[in-house]
């Protein structure tokens, strides 16, 4: 999904964007068409979703640093990764 | 490779330990011993996985380039910044193009309509211009916290959007994956899928 097209976005193609941006939202309210004030809403609910994604992303990796007391080769962590690696 | 796939869930966590592994690497060299802060490692470990990301899901978002181009501007990046580099690239060439396009057409229209329309016929219009008012404040606060979001028009934004979401939910089952890893009691027979 690139911003690359030269000419216009089409109308069924911003519907389309909506709805799969509706169906992501965790308590998306699932209206039928997306009127203007639910729009300002989707895109209010979506800013709060982003949010919370990065809040998230946060979190983790608190918790990964915490877990990754020392970031050495040769620490317990370091065998970890490099087998999980093998997996990859 | 398309958000949202598992593929792209494992190229993120790859990237990710690779990452992890240099960093460590380095550190080592560095500070002989010395271990790094939590601090520094939650930096550096953020930096890893937002790196992981963006050169999981490539250059063609115009929210990855642009995350790219932000590490590779952070000093301590070191060899990410080589990955990055390719990635920021394509960002610049494409900067120049939109920011000429798509900045003007976000804030001159609306005073002048506001203006110019009788006060009589009221309330229907006013409720559509103040939507409408309302789609472009929030479409403001999209722009902040997507990246690359300043200088795109409320279209394309749209479609960064979604993309950066579905993208942002794969680096967290990524890390998710790597924490439920780490904390995974040792498995003589091998490693037990902790996925």
């Amino acid at each position: 999904m690139s911003g690359h097209r030269a000419g216009r976005i089409t109308d069924d193609e911003i519907s389309e964007l909506i709805s799969k941006l509706q169906s992501l939202l965790p308590e998306s309210s699932r209206r039928g068409a997306a009127g203007r004030s639910s729009a300002s809403k989707l895109l209010q609910e979506t800013c709060r979703y982003i949010r919370s994604l990065h809040r998230e992303v946060d979190d983790l990796n608190n918790r990964l640093s915490e877990l990754m007391a020392t970031m050495d080769g040769d620490s317990p962590q370091a065998d970890v990764i490099r087998n999980l690696l093998r997996l990859l | 490779m398309p958000a949202g796939s598992k593929k792209f869930r494992h190229a993120i966590l790859k990237n990710l330990l690779l990452g992890l592994i240099r960093k460590g690497g380095a550190a080592a060299a560095a500070s002989r011993g010395m271990m790094m802060s939590f601090h520094e490692r939650r930096s550096a470990i953020r930096h890893a996985a937002d790196a992981a990301l963006a050169t999981a899901r490539g250059a063609a978002p115009r929210w990855s380039r642009s995350l790219a181009a932000e590490l590779s501007q952070d000093r301590r990046s070191g060899r990410d910044a080589h990955l990055l580099r390719s990635a920021k690239s394509a960002a610049s060439s494409s900067e120049c193009r939109s920011q000429s396009k798509m900045t003007c057409s976000s804030k001159r229209i609306p005073r002048r309509t506001l203006r110019a329309r009788p006060k009589s016929k009221a309330t229907a219009k006013a409720a559509g211009v103040l939507a409408r008012v309302m789609v472009r404040k929030r479409a403001r606060a999209l722009r902040e916290i997507v990246p690359g979001g300043r200088g795109t028009d409320e279209c394309t934004l749209l479609g960064e959007t979604l993309d950066y979401a579905v993208s942002l939910k794969a680096q967290i089952e990524a890390m998710q994956l790597l924490l439920r890893t780490l904390q995974a009691p040792k498995n003589p027979s091998g490693k037990s899928s902790p996925y």
